[in-house]
Formats: C-alpha cells, structure tokens, sequence
C-alpha cells in the first residue's frame, strides 16, 4: 500500500519532469460494475493515464495534423453533426472555445484516433474508476462521506456555466486532475459497460442490462456518482458528441 | 505478353471502376477500413462488399448457445428469400475475439453452422478493428472473468452503399420489419 508521502514524491518527480502523464496501479479494488457472477475484486493492472482531459487546443493541432477529423470531412459514422459545434470554424477555435478548456463535442471515434496520434489510447473503464476512486489523499475514498457528497455536488451544479479549464487543484492522489467535475469521459470499452443478456433475453429488445448476473451490491448502490457514469456511458454510441463529453488517454505502463 | 495486357486492362478498369464510383454516402458502415481475414486465408475488406446488400453480426467461435443461433436466423433470413434474391446478398460474421478465433475455430464455426456457401464470409479482424466494427454497428460486447463474453445478437442488413437499413435482436422469429427491408434490399438486381 502506498502512502500519501510516496504518491507525494512520485507527483513531484513527475512534474518536475514534465510528464503529462502518470503511472497508476498495479492494484486491486471493487468496481461497482463486477466483472462476473460472484467476482467482487478485480485487478487493475498498472497503466499511464493523463493528467489532464484534452484541451480544445490540444484537439486542434490534431485536426491540422489530421484533416480527415475536420469537422467539415468527418463522416457522420464517425462523428455526428454537433461534431466540434463549439469551434468558431473547422479550423479556429473562435470564443466559445477556450484553448484551455477541455476539448468536448467529441465523438468516440476522434477520442480513439487522438489517442492512436499520440501513440496512446484511451483508457478502459477499469482504469478510469480505478483513479477516479482518489481523493486527494486516499487512493480509494469511496466510502468516504464528504468526498462523495463533494462529487455529488457537482452532478446537481447546472450545467449552464462555461467549463473551467483543465487542471484546476486539487490533483487527486496519483496527480491526476479532473476525474470528477469538470466533464464526462469516453472509454475504450464504453459499449461493454451494460450489455443486453444475451443468453437470457431471446426475443427480446436490445434492451441494456447488467451483464449476466453481475448485479450490483447494496454498498455499491450508494456510489451514484459512478453509477451515474455507467449509466450515461452505455446510452451513447461511438459517434455521439455532446457539450460536455470529452476525453484523456492513457498507455501501457513500460 | 497477352496476360499481361489483359492482367494491366483489368487494372486498369478497376482503377477507372473505382474513380467513377460515387462518393460513399457519410453514414456508411465502409467509412470505416476493416480489413478482414477469412476461414480460407483470403484478406478481403469489408468495404469490397460494397454494390450488395449484406447481413452483418459479430461473434466468437467458442460460443456455445446464442453464436450458433444468430447465425442459424441468419440463415433462416436468407431461406425466407427468392433463390434470385438470395443470389444478390452476402452475408458476413465477424469474431469479436481475435486473440482465440484463428483461421481453424473460424472454419471449424463455419463448418459447424452450415455457413460454408460462397456467399458467407466468416471472418476476424485486429482487436482495434473489432471496436470500432463493433461500436459502428452498435454491437455490445464484455469478456467474462474465466473465458466467454456477453455480447448482443444484433443483425444488421446494409444497403449497396454500406449504409444500416435495419438491425435486429429478435432470434425468436424472423422480425417481420426487419424482413420487409431485407426483401426490399436485395430485390434490385446486382450488376455482376
């Protein structure tokens, strides 16, 4: 187990150094969302995940390195009409779209071939609950009452203001900022999340629901914040954008 | 010498063939560059289908029940169809679980749910290709801790152009919507 001194100094190491990106895990922890039928612990393996979403900045030399993820080229397979909307043009940022801000109006699709651009991916679910478990001080504060209630907090915040740029403190324990307040984030796996039982649902609509028989236990039904992820996760498809949906990656720790 | 006139002609005409064809419309399911090997070794892409009508679904070859019995429907789908019909369709699996479905447990599914006519392609493609294959058909899938997955049974019909027409979960009967779209689909004649 690592304490806060040691997270400490690995934070300050790796800003001192500049890294946009820190290591995390290996570790083992329980999701909300059990990988199996009688399976409550998991084990995450260890990873680099950004520090900070992606900034609309960042997004746009993409684009010019990229122009096939324009948003006036990009097909809508791909990416859906509000593609970039914020963006004054294809090209231009404009004043809706602060350089600073994260990078939203992103499809599944752009996240994933950002990523791929960077040599990077995004991360899966596991890695992302896994550091978004943090608080500033605990690497898993989820039983703690005032952090979630802090995280709740924002849920109930409407969403009218303007985001905040990234990388506002606290980082959480890892160093990584943004996990919860700022926007929602795709996944590599967003459409394994909640998966229509196939072996129990013949005939039946595509209807979403939690796979086989991993059913939620009662402590877990508390982390709203979490389950209010999953939940709007598995409601998109991989061309949706939305005004408060974007991204970071992650790699394979070396 | 007369090959190889003949050979650079029908470069040629595939070339031309190509240039002519018409932009493909924004929302086809060939905006996306899946390249696909088959049970037989052959690599085609998936956007090579393009001209036809094609069935779609994803699955894993070690799957027991629900893999055999999407393919079963989609054979029944097809046996609902005029022999002239039928001829204009193809129809196309792929594995979602390329680390395990080698060319073997491809053929061996092929073999083992009658999809072996020249018209099927069973098939896999790299896990990067399998997401994004997966997700542009809106297909959800999620390993299991010691082996096997949850996935969808969703089966789509794509137009000439590539484009979703109509998909389907329904292995109870043969959706009745689904199947007017599929007859409508493969109604117009193919040019060869």
């Amino acid at each position: 187990m690592r304490t806060p001194l040691t997270a400490l100094l690995v934070l300050v190491a790796s800003v001192a150094a500049g890294a946009e990106r820190v290591a995390i895990g290996p570790g083992k922890f329980e999701s909300v969302l059990p990988p199996g039928p009688g399976i409550t612990s998991m084990e995450v393996r260890r990873f680099l995940l950004d520090r900070k979403p992606v900034t609309n900045a960042q997004f746009l030399e993409f684009v010019r390195a990229h122009a096939e993820w324009r948003r006036d080229r990009a097909p809508q397979l791909l990416a859906d009409s509000q593609y970039l909307a914020h963006w004054r043009g294809p090209l231009d940022l404009g004043p809706a779209a602060g350089s600073s801000q994260p990078v939203t109006h992103v499809s599944w699709f752009a996240a994933k071939a950002y990523c791929e651009a960077q040599g990077a991916r995004l991360p899966t679910w596991y890695e992302w609950e896994y550091a978004a478990a943090a608080s500033e001080t605990s690497p898993d504060a989820r039983r703690d009452p005032a952090w979630r209630q802090r995280i709740l907090d924002w849920y109930a915040r409407p969403s009218t203001a303007g985001l905040a740029d990234v990388g506002a403190p606290p980082a959480n324990y890892y160093g990584v900022f943004d996990l919860h307040g700022l926007v929602w984030e795709w996944v590599l796996d967003y459409n394994a999340l909640l998966v229509s039982n196939d072996s129990r649902e013949q005939g039946g609509a595509d209807r979403a629901k939690f796979c086989g028989e991993g059913a939620l236990s009662a402590k877990d039904r508390e982390n709203y914040a979490v389950l209010m992820r999953i939940a709007f996760l598995s409601s998109l498809e991989a061309n949706y954008t939305t005004a408060n949906l974007g991204f970071r990656c992650a790699t394979e720790a070396k | 010498m007369k090959y190889l006139s003949a050979l650079l002609m029908l470069i040629l005409m595939g070339t031309s063939i190509a240039a002519n064809a018409p932009a493909l419309p924004g929302d086809s399911l060939y905006q996306l560059k899946v390249k696909l090997t088959a049970r037989d070794g052959s690599r085609p892409r998936l956007d090579q289908l393009r001209g036809r009508p094609v069935l779609i679904s994803m699955f894993y070859a070690s799957c027991g029940g629900i893999c055999p019995a999407v393919a079963f429907n989609m054979r029944r789908m097809e046996a609902a169809l005029t022999p002239e019909q039928r001829q204009n369709l193809r129809s196309v699996m792929v594995s979602f679980d390329p680390a395990h479905d080698d060319q073997a447990a491809l053929g061996k599914f092929a073999r083992d749910n009658k999809l072996e006519d020249p018209r099927w392609i069973v098939a896999r493609t790299p896990l990067s290709s399998v997401r994004e294959l997966a997700a542009a058909l809106r297909f959800r899938y999620r390993e299991l801790p010691g082996g096997g997955f949850s996935h969808s049974t969703i089966i789509t019909v794509l137009d000439a152009d590539g484009v979703v027409r109509a998909r389907t979960s329904d292995l109870a009967q043969l959706d009745p919507e689904f199947m007017r779209v599929l007859s409508a689909m493969t109604s117009t004649k193919v040019q060869p």
